[in-house]
């Protein structure tokens, strides 16, 4: 119990140096999160326009814009 | 327009294939890194345990400069050569390297204040990576300043390059001018001026943290192809509907 | 020549430009920059104002911290090793101030050379070691003190 107080205590710096790692957590994990999201949304939001539009499929290998 | 879809297929591949070998040494290496940084490293001779602030701060630090570094990179080859998948890294990597210029400045402001004894002074080192963090946020707000994406594209690449003058001034800003911001550690002309058993996790958070930028600028790529491709196949149904 | 290439030494001219117009704008503003003054630019310098917050910097010297009696009155020399200015703080000193450690107080000069602090902020090299290999290298007299107050 001891030992783990003074881990946490950090030599009374305990405050500056927790908050220091707690906020680097929060924010390369919620930049991690954040960007697999938009992923998500965007692969759903792409994959709703392919099934609306049959007739898409056509002008896309006219255009070759998305096999090239 | 055909160069603006210049190969999603060969780039997704690729994109599969290196995730893996980017996403998982990150993992690990971070998860180890913070064992020794928080266990196994010792205190240091003066600053007690607020050293272990420096695995993340020093990390972030390095992080921030070489994001901006790849940024202007990738801006002039988009400028010059005109490579489509270039503009798209530099838009993909801005919000990393904001990120890492963030952490950078808040874990150095929580360091600053238990031994500098301040939490913010306006010395050459301090003020040039707070000016680092504005041109990050300004090369994002000007990429969507535009409503032609390519127009917002070039201009954002142009501010990067400018931008990028800031990168030697903030290395050398601790040699140059003095400043409360002790000079450099590790990159120098004489060797680190660490002791091997805070070096060895410095510098696994240091790959860590470069692996993570990889696999993350990875995936925010692919997601802004995909974008791309769902505006245009969005305009195209816009005007197959006006057509009718 | 092709366009690539035109881009290319418009961009490789446009940032040696911005180069060299950055290093002329650094130059000229140096002093601007200049984030405290040395005892020796204090002693020397005539132009350094006196009725106005300047900071100075260098290393506390040995032996002159007096800590704080009766009047919560911290006194200590600041030296660059050539010139040395006497300090005077009333206020809360950071953990890491110590005698022949680097130092930056923000204060006034007053007319009798003395300065009157109103901030002290303590300046670390940028060596890292833990306690052990700091005692170690003390007596085996590989010391080295950097020059911090440069």
């Amino acid at each position: 119990m001891q030992m783990i107080s003074d881990f946490l205590a950090m030599g009374g710096y305990g405050g500056f140096i927790w908050s220091a790692y707690g906020a680097v957590a929060v924010i390369l994990i919620g930049l991690l999160v954040i960007s697999l999201r938009e992923l998500r949304t965007t692969s759903a939001e792409v994959a709703a326009l392919e099934a609306n539009s049959p007739r898409r499929r056509r002008n896309n290998a006219d255009n070759k814009d998305a096999t090239s | 327009m055909i160069q603006q879809y210049a190969n999603p297929a060969r780039f997704n591949r690729l994109a599969a294939t290196l995730m893996p070998w980017f996403a998982w040494p990150a993992g690990i290496l971070i998860v180890v890194g913070l064992y020794f940084a928080l266990f196994n490293s010792p205190p240091d001779y003066q600053q007690g345990d607020t050293v272990r602030i420096m695995y993340v701060h020093v990390p972030a630090a390095w992080m921030a400069l070489f994001v901006y570094t790849s940024m202007a990179l990738s801006s002039a080859v988009g400028l010059i050569w005109k490579h489509p998948l270039a503009h798209l890294s530099a838009q993909a990597a801005a919000p990393i390297g904001a990120c890492f210029t963030f952490v950078c400045l808040l874990t150095g402001s929580l360091w600053g204040k238990p031994m500098w004894g301040t939490w913010w002074v306006w010395d050459a080192r301090l003020t040039s990576v707070l000016i680092l963090f504005f041109l990050y946020l300004g090369f994002m707000a000007l990429q969507n300043a535009f409503d032609d994406p390519a127009r917002g594209e070039r201009s954002a690449a142009i501010l990067a390059i400018i931008g990028f003058i800031n990168v030697p001034i903030i290395k050398f800003s601790v040699d140059w001018w003095n400043t409360l911001h002790q000079p450099a550690s590790v990159v120098k002309m004489s060797g680190p001026a660490i002791h091997s058993s805070m070096l060895i996790p410095l510098f696994m958070m240091g790959i860590g943290f470069t692996l993570y930028f990889c696999a993350l600028l990875l995936l925010r790529m692919k997601t802004l192809m995909l974008a791309r491709r769902a505006r245009g196949m969005s305009m195209a149904q816009l005007h197959q509907q006006t057509a009718e | 020549m092709t366009r690539k290439q035109r881009r290319m030494n418009f961009i490789v001219l446009g940032l040696l430009t911005l180069g060299v117009a950055a290093a002329l704008v650094l130059t000229a503003l140096e002093d601007k920059i200049v984030f405290f003054y040395s005892p020796t630019d204090v002693a020397t310098k005539k132009h350094i104002p006196t009725n106005q917050q300047v900071r100075v910097g260098g290393l506390v010297k040995q032996g002159s911290w007096k800590k704080p009696t009766n009047d919560l009155t911290h006194r200590f020399t600041v030296t660059d090793l050539r010139h040395d200015i006497p300090i005077s703080y009333k206020g809360i000193i950071p953990d890491i101030f110590r005698e022949g450690q680097g130092v930056v107080v923000l204060g006034k000069l007053q007319a009798n050379g003395n300065f009157q602090a109103d901030e002290v902020l303590a300046k670390h090299d940028e060596k890292y070691m833990p306690p052990e290999v700091a005692e170690a290298l003390k007596k085996s007299g590989m010391w080295k003190h950097t020059e911090d107050a440069k």
